[in-house]
């Protein structure tokens, strides 16, 4: 079976680890990978596309030593190889600019800002993988417990 | 209107031959003698003939104010003079040793109905002067105002900022103080029930998550691959930095095993964490809180790395994505107001900031070191931005120099000319050398204690 997995990008440690427990529930599904910078999360893009795996959501920061958040999320959005992968930006400290260059060149699905809440955090993760599971035809019987079942089920309606 | 009188009279020195030539109407001041005060009696008209006399006006509080300062070849007392009531409006002062002539009411080339066309032209000339610092006075009065409405806007926000802090500051203190008892009651707690594994609830408590995430991918895949185990386990053995050996005997025990250790690594880390985060809240909130007690002057024993701890947690935001390396070869103490320092660091490490983003710099890096040189402390905060142009450079220190102020930046900022009076109050020294791509502030504290 292929390996879904969901790339969490944060500088601070203790950020990170928070985030990544708030969604531990996917992980008998999905494969949660933790970076903790942009360079690094670039590096296992590379290794993950040539494992064949798929890479379903980015979750990035956006203010990092290095590259920043944004400029990470519009490289993703212009690598064909991860057309589809999700893009969520979850910072605290994006100005004006930066949103709207996440919005118009990144592509991204979703903004959340700092403190999340992690009731929606996990229903906007589910609701994107959904989507992109549904959108590359994967085999979803196998993840359903953790789909969006309203989106599941407007698709089989529509495409019984 | 007879053309050579008006032409003379505009010649001084025709005026002084011609009313200012008797010997006998000197008057010699010492430095410091006063000449007039206001409200004095005087029917003089003095010239200058060597000398300076400065002009001053008192408020209410008894403070002077120069409003003239006079020299050579000019007149003094013109208004008094020339007036029906003959009273000084000012304070006049030798501001050195002065030579006067004079000419008062009691003589005949007074009376004389030329006199008044003599002088007319130092009358308009006064009148001149006058209506010249008058002027300038009202251009300064305005940029003054304008100050004062800055300064305003500052003591209000830093007013705002201290009331935010005081209450934060009791919030976090009560997050902080209930995660240390919470720690201390659950290591209590684990130690009576789980002495065999109360040592990972310690461990973690103490250092919380220390591998970095790329160690833990590749241990996990250690782990995944010698031991064949699902990646979500491995993942979990590799965080919580389990041994080979133990998981060898995690797996002959059976994993399930490993459930209540995992239970106490990651109560462990979150209350790490939680003492972490905790911690740098009430710092920031601390360091607010002593940046606006700069006016009151309490000189205590502050450890200089201590203070540039602070600065750094004020800058926290501004410092994000930039390189920072600290390297501290002094353990520091000297007698100050702890947020005065924090205050010149802030300022140092905010200019830096600005200066790195201002230009995009690739790669933006800020160098702090702090050493003891002949009993004086050196700090030098050195960033790779673009540098400050050379033509800036040697005034860089003075009032009204800016490089850019873009409204309201928190209230932090200042001018490095007040930053230069907060450590020369020190008796310390503060300098600059910058080009392109090194630009370092050294500030030097003499060591007394």
């Amino acid at each position: 079976m292929e390996k879904i997995v969901i790339v969490i990008i944060e500088d601070q440690r203790e950020v990170l680890e928070a985030i990544a427990r708030d969604l531990a529930t996917f992980e008998d599904t999905f494969m949660i990978e933790e970076c903790d910078s942009a360079d690094e999360a670039g590096e296992l893009m590379e290794t993950l596309d040539s494992e064949g795996d798929y890479v379903a959501l980015i979750i990035s920061d956006h203010i990092m030593p290095g590259k920043s958040g944004v400029d990470f999320l519009i490289e993703m959005n212009e690598d064909p190889r991860f057309e589809s992968t999700k893009k969520i930006l979850l910072t605290g400290l994006a100005t004006h600019q930066d949103t709207i260059n996440a919005i118009n060149n990144a592509a991204i699905d979703r903004y959340i800002e700092k403190p999340w809440n992690q009731t929606n955090l996990i229903n906007y993760v589910k609701e994107l993988i959904t989507d992109y599971i549904l959108k590359k035809g994967i085999d979803y019987t196998p993840y359903v417990h953790h789909l969006n079942q309203t989106t599941l089920l407007n698709k089989l309606r529509n495409n019984p | 209107m007879d053309k050579s009188w008006f032409q003379k009279s505009r010649d001084v020195g025709w005026l002084k031959s011609k009313y200012f030539n008797d010997d006998a109407k000197r008057i010699y001041l010492k430095k410091g003698e006063v000449l007039l005060r206001p409200n004095s009696y005087n029917d003089k008209l003095y010239l200058i003939c060597k000398g300076v006399l400065k002009g001053y006006i008192e408020d209410e509080h008894g403070e002077l104010f120069e409003i003239f300062n006079s020299s050579n070849d000019m007149f003094v007392g013109v208004y008094s003079f020339f007036s029906s009531e003959h009273k000084s409006y000012s304070t006049v002062v030798a501001a050195e040793d002065t030579v006067l002539g004079y000419i008062d009411h009691s003589q005949a080339a007074v009376a004389s109905p030329d006199f008044a066309q003599h002088f007319l032209p130092v009358v308009v000339n006064e009148i001149y002067l006058r209506q010249l610092l008058a002027g300038q006075m009202s251009l300064e009065r305005q940029a003054a105002m304008k100050k004062l409405a800055e300064t305003e806007k500052m003591s209000t926000l830093g007013q705002l900022a201290a009331g935010i802090a005081h209450e934060l500051n009791n919030a976090i203190g009560v997050v902080h103080r209930n995660t240390e008892l919470l720690a201390q009651s659950l290591k209590e707690y684990f130690e009576l029930k789980e002495p065999g594994l109360f040592s990972f609830f310690t461990k973690s408590l103490e250092r919380g998550q220390r591998h970095s995430s790329s160690f833990i991918r590749e241990r996990r895949k250690e782990i995944e691959q010698k031991y064949k185990l699902s990646a979500r386990i491995a993942k979990q053995l590799a965080k919580a930095n389990v041994e080979n050996e133990q998981i060898e005997q995690l797996l002959k025990s059976g994993l399930h095993e490993f459930k209540p250790i995992q239970f106490l690594i990651d109560t462990g880390v979150s209350l790490h964490d939680m003492n972490v985060a905790s911690t740098q809240a009430a710092h920031v909130v601390k360091s607010v809180r002593e940046l606006g007690n700069t006016q009151k002057i309490t000189l205590v024993e502050t450890d200089i790395n201590e203070t540039i701890r602070e600065a750094l947690s004020l800058t926290k935001n501004m410092l994000l994505g930039i390189k920072l390396s600290i390297v501290t070869e002094v353990e520091g103490k000297l007698l100050a107001n702890p947020g005065d320092l924090v205050q010149v660091w802030v300022n140092l490490i905010k200019n830096a900031c600005e200066s790195l983003k201002h230009e995009k710099t690739q790669q933006p890096e800020i160098e702090i070191k702090t050493w003891e040189e002949n009993k004086t402390y050196n700090v030098c905060i050195t960033d790779n931005g673009p540098g400050i142009s050379a033509d800036l450079l040697p005034r860089i220190f003075q009032p009204n120099v800016t490089t850019k102020v873009d409204g309201l930046s928190f209230g932090l900022g200042l001018g490095l000319s007040i930053l230069k009076k907060i450590v020369e109050s020190y008796q310390g020294a503060v300098s600059v050398s910058s080009q392109p791509g090194r630009t370092s502030f050294i500030v030097q504290l003499p060591k007394k204690i």
